[in-house]
């Protein structure tokens, strides 16, 4: 679409209209001012037809010539007139009639241009316009001897040049259009700065907006601004957009950071195992077993990324999941991880007890689940001594699905509590030496709950052990269930080093609390 | 030499220790997380305190703070993977003497170690020279006149400490404390024989005692001016 300007069009639809207006109003009055000229004309008319008739009144000659002297009578100089007996003898005329109808025309002829309407009415000869009437009056030729007088009718033709009057209207309506040019110039001109001044609160806003970049996200939209009832709604938006986007954007430096220091510090042991392997000529069972080490270095570090990306998936959020909702049974989640974790609580001679009778219908991703579930059974497990106790339970009640897992391990202490969740947080050191974990495992659960809009949570478990609550909202009825087998494996795409980390239960074994 | 290693990072921690007993031979003592690098910061004399910026429990500026403030004045070089000038200003100015970003080089490690030693005994050049005897720290050789001592590993060690402090008295458990880390099982008569080895082996070829033996109170390395020529 072509751009355009807002003001420019504005403008331009303003001055079009208020044309339009002037010119028919300017037509209006100069109708109206033509109607009063012709009105006040046909008076003018019947005043000289009337003088002339009276002059001719006043004639007296016996043989009934009536001698007018026109300059004695006020007539104008170029007006045509007749004055005719019915017999159509004429009496007088004026000389511009002869010059007009040379040919003496009868008085059926002239008809046409006289009207006996009483009004005016107009003509064209000989490419001049003019208006004329007709009056019919009596003649009293009085006698010598004291006879009574005679009685003759006598027709008046007057006609008058139009010409004064067009002229009068050509002026009008050259006043008429320059005060509506002048007006359309003064309603243009204040159009300009008022919506100058108007659209200033929205060029302040725009300099507002203009001004945020990633390092300065803080958007406070001018005053100005928000007193305009329609500018307020837009500030309001983009304030609240600019507050999520700084979220996100400060989420991603966060992670973008952690990331960085975690890989970094991956590198940096990768880089001084060889580095101290070099260092001098070694036996070759040396240099196997350095070279295994670094082996179980990069393992570790390719853990580490894989976890990264795992957390960064379900923290963004699925960007398809509107469009597709998806949804698993946490219970078979529940049941598949007891049954994977069997062996290795077995051999750290753990009781683990699953309890999941009913399905729940969770709005998660199969893999979500499974990871949500494997985490926590395995951070249970590692942290739960030999002889103890692991219990998964599963309940659906009061539209949520509640996942508790319970360990007899070596619990936790309160100050660590506000941490857990934290990425890259190791509670204690020498524990996590011992498993070492990545401290990513209980971030990811909680990016996993958070993603459908429910809830994690830790604490003691008296006499002993640690209690993990999860609440999870239930999936809207209908929502169609992924059948595991479809599911993508996240893993099967990425070349597998074949560095141990191929079967899920032995990564599982690295997360920590 | 004795390092204290703070380090969270197992792997880490151990390559760095095992980095410094395997070149220069330093014993190495590690904390795993600040609360540890406290205690041994307070219980143990260090020549170096090698620490990581992020740990667990207490961070590594607060773990340098409480070690400056009980009084150590061992260099500490820090260990880094925050990069940025306002970190760097506020450790320098917390305490630390030198720090490295990682990923780091394990030689440039090892070479900044050994200089924050050096600048810590208040010695500028890696060659420490008592009268005719040339100690060289980088390469960990001993010259008397030109010629070459033989030192086994512990004799270097020995003699570096004493000539890091010349013509001061330094005490058996002085050496037992900067030569010997923690799981060393301590006992002062082998210092005694590691004396008596490095001894033998400066004075061959002449009578002049270059290690004296104060009874009771310790040893000290003496600059002798002339020696005979027989």
């Amino acid at each position: 679409m072509k751009s355009y300007s807002l003001t420019r069009r504005l403008i331009l639809t303003v001055l079009l209209l208020e044309l339009a207006l002037a010119l028919c109003t300017t037509a209006a009055a100069l109708l109206y001012e033509r109607e009063q000229q012709m009105r006040t004309f046909d008076v003018m008319l019947r005043g000289r037809a009337d003088s002339l008739l009276g002059a001719v009144k006043d004639a007296e000659d016996a043989a009934d010539n009536v001698m007018l002297d026109a300059k004695a009578i006020d007539l104008g100089r170029d007006d045509l007139w007749e004055v005719r007996e019915p017999s159509n003898r004429v009496l007088d005329r004026s000389e511009g009639w002869s010059r007009a109808w040379p040919d003496e025309p009868g008085s059926a002829a002239l008809d046409s241009f006289f009207k006996a309407t009483g009004r005016g009415h107009n003509f064209r000869i000989h490419g001049r316009s003019y208006r004329g009437l007709l009056i019919r009056g009596v003649r009293q030729i009085d006698q010598e001897n004291n006879s009574p007088g005679i009685s003759r009718p006598v027709v008046i033709y007057y006609a008058a040049s139009l010409k004064p009057v067009a002229a009068t209207l050509r002026r009008a309506a050259r006043f008429l259009l320059l005060v509506n040019a002048l007006l359309l110039l003064v309603t243009g001109a204040a159009l300009l700065v008022l919506l100058r001044r108007g659209l200033r609160p929205l060029q302040e806003l725009s300099r507002a907006a203009s001004v945020i970049t990633p390092a300065h996200w803080h958007f406070e939209p001018p005053p100005s601004a928000s007193n305009v009832k329609e500018l307020a709604v837009l500030a309001t938006a983009l304030q609240s957009a600019m507050l999520r986007l700084e979220q996100s954007f400060r989420q991603q430096q966060t992670f973008v950071h952690d990331a960085a220091h975690e890989l970094k510090t991956a590198v940096t042991i990768i880089k001084s195992s060889l580095q101290l392997l070099a260092s001098r000529q070694r036996t070759a069972e040396e240099y196997a077993a350095g070279l295994e080490t670094c082996l179980g270095d990069s393992a570790r570090m390719e853990e580490l990324v894989h976890r990264m990306l795992l957390l960064a998936r379900f923290e963004q959020g699925n960007p398809q999941a509107f469009a597709r909702p998806e949804s698993a049974d946490l219970a078979e989640s529940v049941s598949e991880s007891a049954a994977q974790m069997e062996n290795f609580a077995a051999l750290s001679n753990i009781h683990l007890v699953s309890q999941a009778e009913a399905a729940a219908i969770v709005p998660l991703s199969s893999e979500a689940c499974d990871t949500l579930v494997n985490n926590l059974v395995m951070n249970a497990l590692q942290h739960t001594p030999s002889g103890g106790c692991v219990r998964v339970t599963l309940e659906v009640s009061a539209g949520e699905a509640l996942l508790t897992i319970a360990d007899t391990g070596d619990g936790i202490r309160a100050e660590e509590v506000p941490h857990l969740f934290e990425r890259f947080y190791r509670g204690d050191p020498s524990r996590s030496r011992r498993t070492g974990g990545v401290g990513l495992g209980l971030a990811i659960c909680k990016a996993i709950a958070d993603s459908c809009g429910g809830a994690i949570q830790l604490c003691p478990n008296p006499p002993q052990g640690t209690l993990v609550t999860v609440r999870l909202p239930l999936a809207p009825a209908g929502a169609s269930v992924q059948p595991a087998a479809l599911v993508e494996e996240p893993r099967a795409s990425s070349p597998d080093s074949g560095s141990g980390l191929a079967q899920p239960s032995e990564h599982l074994l690295k997360e920590t609390r | 030499m004795r390092v204290l290693v703070v380090e969270d990072e197992l792997r880490l921690a151990d390559n760095i220790a095992a980095a410094l007993r395997e070149g220069p031979g330093y014993a190495v003592d590690i904390a795993y997380d600040g609360a540890d690098a406290v205690h041994f910061g307070e219980s143990g004399s260090y020549d170096l305190i090698v620490l990581d910026l992020m740990l667990p429990g207490i961070d590594g500026l607060h773990v340098l703070r409480r070690l400056r403030s009980q009084g150590q004045n061992a260099p500490v070089l820090v260990l880094t993977a925050v990069s940025g000038k306002a970190s760097v200003i506020e450790l320098l100015n917390a305490g630390a003497d030198d720090y490295l970003g990682k990923p780091f080089d394990l030689g440039e490690f090892l070479a900044r170690v050994k200089a924050l030693i050096r600048r810590g005994k208040g010695v500028g050049h890696p060659v420490i020279k008592i009268g005719r005897l040339a100690i060289d720290t980088v390469e960990k050789s001993v010259t008397c006149g030109g010629s070459v001592i033989e030192l086994s590993p512990t004799e270097y060690r020995i003699l570096e400490y004493l000539s890091y402090h010349p013509k001061s008295v330094v005490s058996k458990e002085m050496l037992l404390e900067h030569l010997y880390d923690y799981n060393w099982e301590r006992h002062s008569n082998v210092i005694e024989a590691h004396i008596s080895n490095l001894r033998r082996k400066l004075n061959r070829g002449g009578d002049s005692q270059w290690i004296e033996t104060l009874r009771g109170r310790g040893y000290r390395l003496v600059a002798l001016r002339q020696e005979s020529p027989a």
